[in-house]
């Protein structure tokens, strides 16, 4: 009896914690606008060359889009919105400390081999921390490419640590 | 031909003093039967051991020893191994396998025989010894004298010129042994096969025997036919041990020949007919420390009733003695008396709560490394208990090196310790030579004077004979007579002792040897 | 009366191989649907229905459980149902989820149906192949380890007349100390009983019961054809983004068909033999 109620608890606190929409709700919210805008593209050239089959053709998931956000938001912040507006499948492990994006548009790491994975520059640069530790600034350059061999292939040489 | 001639045979153990063999000189005949016998430390396992290449004792090894005419010490172990076949008395310890066809083929797979073969051979020994039922059962699941015939069976598949065997049935229940003496006697005569045996209990053995060897001290006393055997051993303690019919010929020195038999037996003794008897006598107790008034018990929910309607009375301070076959229920109730199990039906009354229960193992008591830290965990003034019980020479001793009958009495003495008024024995004689038996049975009824109440389950009839005051028999279920000792045994036919057969219709209620004795002292005293 | 399990070892360690590695392996619910099928009727016919749905619904529950957790945790596939915290709860992983349970189901089911078919003797065997030598040892501790334990229940409950002296804890070490030293004396017999019979002399051949017969023989065959054609057919089953079968080609449906006769194998052959059984009874 103990025990279960433990569990009640424990789930009540889990489900407490998150927010439950439906996939409506979800892609019908829309961010307030204040101005500040962000350039946003996802690319997977690479998974392109990589896979060659017929199902995906397409290189970009996203091309040239501008996405408004608050102050304080993060590159993180910046993709969500980026992939509610154009309702993309993205999913991301992690927790407030540190965000690691799993897929983006169906498109998972390890896809393409042990190498692969989704990475991301802001104004050309790759930052070596996770995702929501980066703060954006009002007309960044935001691109998140895939890599089929940790970096390499996107200009990202200098980078230590393959993941994060 | 002589399968084994054994010239000069001397042998010590490393760092002892006295030969444990000294000159022996023995031959054995193809085909021969031959029993040996000796008290416990005359040196008859290591005789034996001595045969057997892969189990001599290590020591100092004089004279020699041929096999078909040449040294067994050369023999090449490819052949030691099938052509000499050795037999202990454990029964359990010596299986291999975990299933019966396995052990059987153990030897011959050993021997890297073609897989064909083996099934030719393992089936025929199955179906000869008997065991067919049992073939594809775990070995785990034989009774103990079905294990005993499947180490028989399996020696016998290598097809071996000798087989030897220490006391093979020593841990045997009567029936067991005499089914496995029968086996023996009947591939010896079928096959050829020689026989060298050990055995301490000689009532159905000795009759077995073309010759019978007596060790005494590792000396080889004399080698002669069971008939013949019987005047030279008049003085010794020895002839204790020999079948009734023989030990009553040895005390009348009658002419003829040596009856080996009961069926021999009562010609001797027809003269006397009907004159002379044993009185009974009175039980002066009659207070009833147990009292169970019919008792169900089973195991299992859907299993069988063990025991139906089962009423038993033990009074204070007597020895009771409960007989019956393998599992009719013995253990079982005196398990429900100490109450280690519960009757599901029936009343069963304890007027004193003090029982010690004595287990068939009596190793199964001592945990620690000397005889003396087992008494002292129990309690800390055993000292004077040991003294007045004359076991004080066992206190250093490790437990496992106490002679079987040594052990026994230890046993009771650590139980005593906890000062029980009722001690429960479960077959306390099992694989005690009749020397032990008979310190045993005497150490308990001196603590029967002492006002010990002893209950006993046993298979021993002579050992219940012998020392007990009443005596019950279980079958079915439930006790089906009970009565003392004397009027117990005179009135059975065939479950009682070979003295009470050897004189049914001739002294009346005479169940021992001691009875006989008395009897006939009476009969020349008139 | 003959039963599945009557095959030789080698042949049934074939089969048993085969079903439960297709069904590890394998998330294609087409095969695992009549894995779980097989393995449900085989082992309702040795053990009784009750017992198979009983079991079942323990497998069912299970399933249930796996369904239900994996879209918590795979947020992939293309039909959203919802969202908690920015990730999708999508159709795809639920139906992958009980994908996987399904095939955890089936190779329980076919782990029990093992559990079954083959004793002690036939693993001995099995085992033994490798070395005569360590089938002995195998053997032997397959009858010793019950031993021991018989033999300390024994002295546990003789010591228990001692109880007051000692406590449970001290009791039990002493016991278990006795055990050790009774098997220790125990096993210098069994040691002297196996070299009298001259283990370890030479190279041992190892005697068993089992005999590879032609029908043996056939069956095993049997089984390797159908393993080989069901990879050959083998077709895979997408579940994200989103559930897709594919063009299935005549190869394809093979496959399915000669995995589902592979699962059903023996089951229909208890039935068979069933059938065989009462006939024979009538001619009589």
């Amino acid at each position: 009896m103990k025990r279960f109620s433990a569990l009640v608890i424990l789930a009540v606190i889990l489900i407490g914690g998150c927010s439950v929409k439906s996939a409506e709700e979800y892609y019908g919210e829309t961010n307030a606008e204040t101005g500040l805008r962000v350039k946003i593209s996802i690319n997977c050239e690479n998974a392109v060359k990589y896979l060659k089959d017929n199902k995906r053709v397409n290189p970009d998931i996203l091309k040239d889009c501008e996405v408004g956000f608050k102050k304080g938001e993060t590159v993180f912040d910046a993709l969500k919105t980026a992939c509610k507006e154009n309702k993309i499948q993205f999913e991301y492990n992690g927790s407030s400390e540190s965000v690691y994006i799993k897929g983006i548009d169906y498109l998972y790491e390890f896809d393409c081999g042990e190498l692969s994975g989704w990475e991301y520059s802001v104004n050309g640069e790759f930052p070596s921390v996770g995702c929501n530790a980066v703060r954006l600034n009002d007309g960044d350059e935001i691109k998140w490419l895939y890599t089929c061999d940790l970096g390499a292939d996107i200009g990202n040489v200098f980078k230590a640590t393959p993941h994060n | 031909m002589e399968d084994f001639s054994i010239k000069n045979l001397s042998f010590k153990y490393p760092d002892r003093e006295r030969f444990a063999l000294s000159n022996i000189n023995l031959g054995i005949k193809k085909g021969e039967f031959l029993l040996v016998i000796g008290e416990s430390g005359s040196g008859k396992t290591t005789l034996l051991r001595m045969l057997k290449n892969e189990l001599r004792p290590k020591g100092e090894i004089d004279g020699g020893i041929l096999f078909l005419g040449n040294n067994l010490f050369e023999l090449k172990a490819l052949d030691s191994a099938p052509k000499i076949g050795f037999i202990t008395q454990e029964p359990e310890a010596q299986l291999v396998s975990d299933r019966v066809y396995g052990e059987l083929a153990f030897g011959l797979e050993n021997l890297g025989l073609d897989r064909e073969i083996i099934r030719a051979r393992v089936g025929e020994f199955a179906s000869y010894f008997g065991l067919v039922k049992e073939f594809t059962k775990p070995t785990a699941n034989l009774s103990g004298g079905q294990k005993q015939l499947l180490n028989l069976a399996s020696v016998m598949a290598m097809n071996p010129e000798v087989i030897i065997l220490d006391e093979p049935t020593s841990q045997l229940d009567p029936i067991a042994a005499v089914e496995f003496l029968d086996a023996l006697k009947r591939l010896n005569d079928d096959l050829g096969v020689t026989v060298i045996i050990a055995e301490h209990h000689l009532e159905n053995a000795f009759k077995l025997a073309d010759r019978v060897a007596y060790l005494e001290d590792g000396r080889l006393f004399c080698c002669e036919a069971p008939e013949g055997l019987a005047l030279l051993l008049k003085d010794k303690r020895i002839s204790q041990t020999l079948p009734v019919s023989s030990r009553v010929y040895q005390y009348l020195d009658s002419d003829g020949k040596c009856p080996l038999t009961v069926k021999e037996g009562r010609g001797m003794l027809e003269k006397y007919e009907n004159e002379h008897y044993i009185s009974i006598k009175e039980l002066i107790n009659n207070e009833e420390i147990i009292s169970c008034k019919d008792i169900w018990f089973r195991y299992e929910k859907k299993g069988e009733d063990v025991l139906r309607s089962c009423s038993l009375g033990v009074r204070r301070g007597e020895f009771y003695a409960l007989a019956g076959e393998n599992g009719s229920g013995k253990s079982t109730i005196l398990k429900l008396i100490f109450g280690a199990l519960k009757p599901y039906r029936g009343r069963l009354r304890r007027r004193s709560e003090s029982l010690a229960y004595l287990p068939q193992n009596p190793k199964n008591l001592f945990v620690k490394d000397s005889v003396e830290e087992d008494f002292k965990s129990v309690n800390n003034s055993y000292l004077e208990l040991c003294e007045s019980f004359g076991i004080e020479k066992l206190l250093s001793a490790h437990p496992y090196d106490l002679s079987g009958g040594e052990l026994e009495r230890a046993a009771i003495c650590k139980l005593l310790l906890l000062s029980p008024e009722v001690l429960l024995l479960d077959e306390p004689t099992k694989g005690l030579d009749s020397f032990a038996k008979n310190e045993l049975g005497m150490f308990l009824r001196e603590r029967i004077k002492e006002g010990l109440t002893v209950i006993c389950v046993t298979h021993d009839l002579d050992f219940a004979a012998n020392f007990a005051d009443r005596c019950g028999l279980l079958f079915d279920g439930g006790i089906i007579c009970e009565n003392d000792c004397n009027t117990f045994f005179s009135g059975n036919s065939f479950y009682t002792t070979a003295s009470s057969r050897l004189t049914k219709g001739i002294f009346k209620n005479a169940v021992t040897y001691d009875d006989i004795l008395e009897c006939i002292k009476a009969g020349e005293g008139k | 009366m003959n039963t599945f399990r009557n095959l030789h070892p080698v042949t049934l360690l074939l089969y048993f191989s085969f079903v439960t590695v297709f069904s590890v392996f394998n998330f294609n619910p087409v095969y695992l649907c009549f894995s779980l099928l097989g393995a449900a009727l085989y082992f309702a016919s040795v053990k009784g229905v009750f017992v198979m749905l009983k079991s079942m619904a323990g497998y069912f529950i299970m399933l249930l459980a796996v369904a239900a957790l994996n879209p918590l945790f795979s947020h992939n596939g293309a039909t959203a149902l919802f969202f908690i915290n920015d990730n999708r709860v999508t159709l795809e992983a639920f139906c992958f989820g009980a994908a996987l349970g399904l095939a955890i189901a089936s190779a329980l089911c076919w782990f029990s149906c093992i559990g079954e078919v083959f004793d002690s003797e036939k693993l001995l065997y099995l085992f033994g192949r490798a070395s005569p030598k360590l089938a002995a040892v195998i053997s032997l501790s397959l009858r010793l380890v019950p031993g021991i334990f018989k033999s300390f229940k024994e002295i546990h409950s003789a010591q228990s007349s001692f109880s007051s002296n000692q406590g449970r804890v001290r009791r039990f070490l002493s016991s278990f100390s006795a055990v050790i030293t009774q098997s220790l004396e125990n096993s210098i017999i069994t040691a002297d009983s196996m070299n009298a019979r001259g283990f370890a002399l030479k190279k041992r051949t190892r005697f068993s019961r089992f005999r590879f017969t032609a029908y043996d023989a056939g069956f095993s065959a049997f089984f390797v054809l159908l393993g080989t054609f069901i990879c050959v057919g083998w077709f895979s089953f997408e579940f994200y983004p989103v559930i897709s079968i594919g063009r299935l080609n005549a190869l394809n449906i093979m496959s399915v068909v000669l995995f589902a006769v592979m699962s059903l194998t023996p089951f229909a052959y208890e039935v068979k033999e069933g059938v065989k059984w009462k006939i024979s009874l009538s001619k009589i």
